[in-house]
Formats: structure tokens, sequence, C-alpha cells
């Protein structure tokens, strides 16, 4: 058990994974309609070490853009 | 909704990324429609391939007796040469599901030719997913606001949207410790506002279709979950034992006068039914437990495959301890 825990810490904070976009990701889940916008949820955390740099909203769709790729190469096969 | 990764690295480190999740209602379901048809089409158009090959490849036999096509007039490189190659009736086809059935069966239903079909098929969905795309793209995000005046922002002020936020949020830090304090901090004072946080997710991690439930509803799937695993927990046990009593058939047909016809059955017949079937039921019956297991996870409203993984861990665990201790040995106390 404090193996596991080591290798654990070690690979959190090692720092090609620590800067990946995964180690600094969370989801967060049932928010309350209040905070339900980008404004409010950035003040919400804003006293978190780090600070607030650029904030947007996407609802890019890599998929969709994969499948579209291989739907052409379907049509051209 | 999908969680988009492009930003540069130099700006990686300065971002913070939001993503609020809409609901997509019958977006995914066409966007599965279509990848299906793709998947269709493509091993269509590889048997329409291998055959018009063949069919050349014979035709060449008949002419030339050598037969040994060159490679410079392979027919797999054109496809339009290989639609004329191939007669109209031995292209391939499928028959539609009929009526209200999900699923298509042999003999009923409509006969379409499976090129065609999924070439007007992915055409059709792929109209549709352009135009949620293009709603999407229009409606954009609405800032909460105290709409109907009634002093406070709940869910009645929501702007009537197509395709509504969902309420949840992936957050981007620009520090990983921030991520971990966010997680373990108490957000909300309200129970169970924000209170299910996940550390670490990506994207095909995600479960997106658990992401908009209610935190209430999640406490009573949870509750029905676990009330369904105990239940199917108790109920393996008649397979088992079924599989336990199969595997003693000499005793049994002693044991039960109407059973005796089993002990005139040739010896090759009985070795199977005690020495393979047994062990065969029993591993089948142990590979369907994970699925069930895991579709249980899945509807408790776990939003990551890890989690779901997790989950299938401690309730397989739970499973182990009662029926392989257990109940083997009450059975074992009862025989003596």
């Amino acid at each position: 058990m404090q193996h596991f825990t080591t290798v654990r810490q070690l690979h959190l904070v090692n720092p090609a994974y620590s800067r990946s976009v995964q180690a600094n990701t969370i989801l967060v889940t049932g928010i309350p309609a209040k905070h339900l916008s980008e404004p409010a949820l950035r003040q919400l955390y804003s006293h978190l070490p780090g600070g607030v740099k650029k904030v947007w909203l996407n609802r890019c769709v890599p998929l969709l853009f994969l499948s579209t790729f291989r739907t052409t190469v379907v049509f051209d096969l | 909704m999908y969680l988009c990764f492009f930003c540069p690295p130099f700006e990686r480190q300065l971002c913070l990324t939001f993503d609020l999740l809409r609901d997509l209602k019958e977006l995914p379901s066409i966007y599965d429609r279509r990848l299906a048809a793709c998947g269709k089409l493509e091993s269509a158009e590889t048997s329409l391939l291998s055959t018009a090959a063949k069919l050349r490849r014979k035709a060449l036999k008949k002419a030339n007796g050598a037969g040994d096509p060159s490679p410079s007039a392979d027919p797999e490189r054109n496809v339009a040469l290989a639609e004329r190659l191939v007669p109209r009736e031995k292209r391939p086809s499928h028959r539609l599901p009929a009526g209200f059935m999900p699923f298509s069966l042999p003999l009923i239903g409509k006969k379409v030719d499976t090129i065609d079909w999924c070439r007007q098929e992915i055409a059709a969905t792929t109209g549709l997913l352009t135009k949620g795309r293009q709603t999407l793209a229009d409606e954009g995000l609405a800032v909460p606001e105290d709409v109907n005046g009634d002093g406070k922002v709940d869910k009645n002020d929501r702007v009537k949207q197509t395709y509504p936020v969902l309420n949840s949020a992936f957050v981007t830090f620009n520090q990983q410790i921030a991520a971990h304090l966010a997680v373990n901090a108490l957000t909300h004072h309200e129970p169970y506002c924000m209170a299910d946080r996940y550390l670490e997710v990506s994207p095909p991690d995600v479960i997106w279709g658990n992401l908009g439930l209610n935190p209430y509803e999640k406490r009573i799937r949870l509750a029905i979950s676990y009330g369904a695993t105990a239940a199917l927990i108790i109920f393996w046990a008649i397979p088992v034992a079924f599989v336990g009593i199969i595997s003693n058939i000499e005793g049994l047909c002693v044991r039960e006068s109407w059973l005796a016809w089993l002990c005139k059955l040739p010896s090759p017949v009985i070795g199977i039914i005690q020495g393979i079937l047994p062990p065969v039921l029993l591993a089948v019956l142990m590979m369907l437990l994970p699925i069930v297991l895991r579709l249980f996870g899945r509807f408790e409203g776990i939003p990551t495959y890890t989690g779901l993984e997790l989950s299938l861990m401690t309730r397989y665990f739970i499973f182990q301890v009662i029926v392989s201790i257990s109940f083997i040995n009450a059975a074992q106390f009862c025989s003596r």
C-alpha cells in the first residue's frame, strides 16, 4: 500500500504529467442555476492558486470532426 | 459539448477553461446512427470489392485459360469499375427493421441495397447534425439572471433554449494544486450542491450521458442500483445451485425416482453433462455478472469510466464474499 501511494504521488508530481490538461481539469456536477455560468464559476474558483488568465466557452466536438473526415474517406472509396 | 484541448501549449499554462455542458437531446443518437451507417458502408464496400475481384478472376480464367490478372487492372483500385462488374442482385443488401422493432429480422422488412441506403443515411444524419450544430452556435450561452423577479436565481429563470445547459462543468486550472484543492474543498453550502467533483477527467473517459443528473436523483439512483445489486447477488445463487446439481447427476438419479432415466443415458453423455457442462455454465455466469454490474453502475450515474470500473470492483467484491464464501459454507453445512 505504501509503495502504491509513493508511486502515485511520484506520477502526480511528475512535471510532464502535472502540466497536462487532464491533471488540471476537474469535473463538477450538480451546479445550482445561480453558478451555472462562466463568470460565476470563475469568481467561485478565483481564490485558488494560479489565477485566471483566460476564459472561454466552447462546444467543439473533435470526435465529430474525425467522423466527418472518415465519412469523406468512405465516400472516396 | 466536448472539452476542447486545442489551446496552444504556451497558452495552456495560463488558461483556465470552462466548459458548461448542454443537453444535446437527440444529437448524440443521430451521431451514433451516422457512425453505424459509416461502419456498415465500409464493410459493404469491402464485400462489393471482394465479389468484384472474384468475378473478374473467374472471367479472366475463362477468357485466356491462364488466369493471373495483372496488378494494374486490379478492381480494388476502382470502385466504379467494381460497381459495373458486380450485377445488381449480387450487391450487398440488408433488411430494414420492420415497424416498431429496434432490430431487423432475417425474413421480415424491406430489403435495401446496403451501399445506397448507407449513403442516404449518412447524408441525412450529416444534414441533421449540421443543423443542430448551427443552432448550438447561434444560441450561445446565457448568463443566468433573475428573470422572473422572485429575488433568487434558480432553474425557473433559465432562458428557453433548444439545447439547454446541463448542471455540470469542466474546469481547467493553471496549476495542478488548484485542481486538487477545488476537488477537496467544500464548494457550496447547500446539501448535494456541487458535492460530486471528479479529478483527472479526460474526454475519452467521460460518460456523456451521465453528466446532467440532478444530485437528488443521483442519490435515489444509488439506492436503487445497490438494491438491484443485492437482489442480483441473492438470486444469482439459483443458477449457481443448478450448476452444482448438474455436476452430481449420478447421485441425483439414485435419489430422485423421476430422474432415473438420466442414469440410463450412455456414459459419454453423462460424462459431458457432468464434466464439461458445469464449468462452462459457471464460466458463462461469471462472465455475465460484470456486464450486468457495469450496467447498474452506469444507471447509478457515475460520470467516468474509471469510476464505473471501481464501482464494479466494489460490487464484485461483495458478490464474491457473499456467494463464494457464505453460500458455499452454508451449502457444506447443510449437506453434513
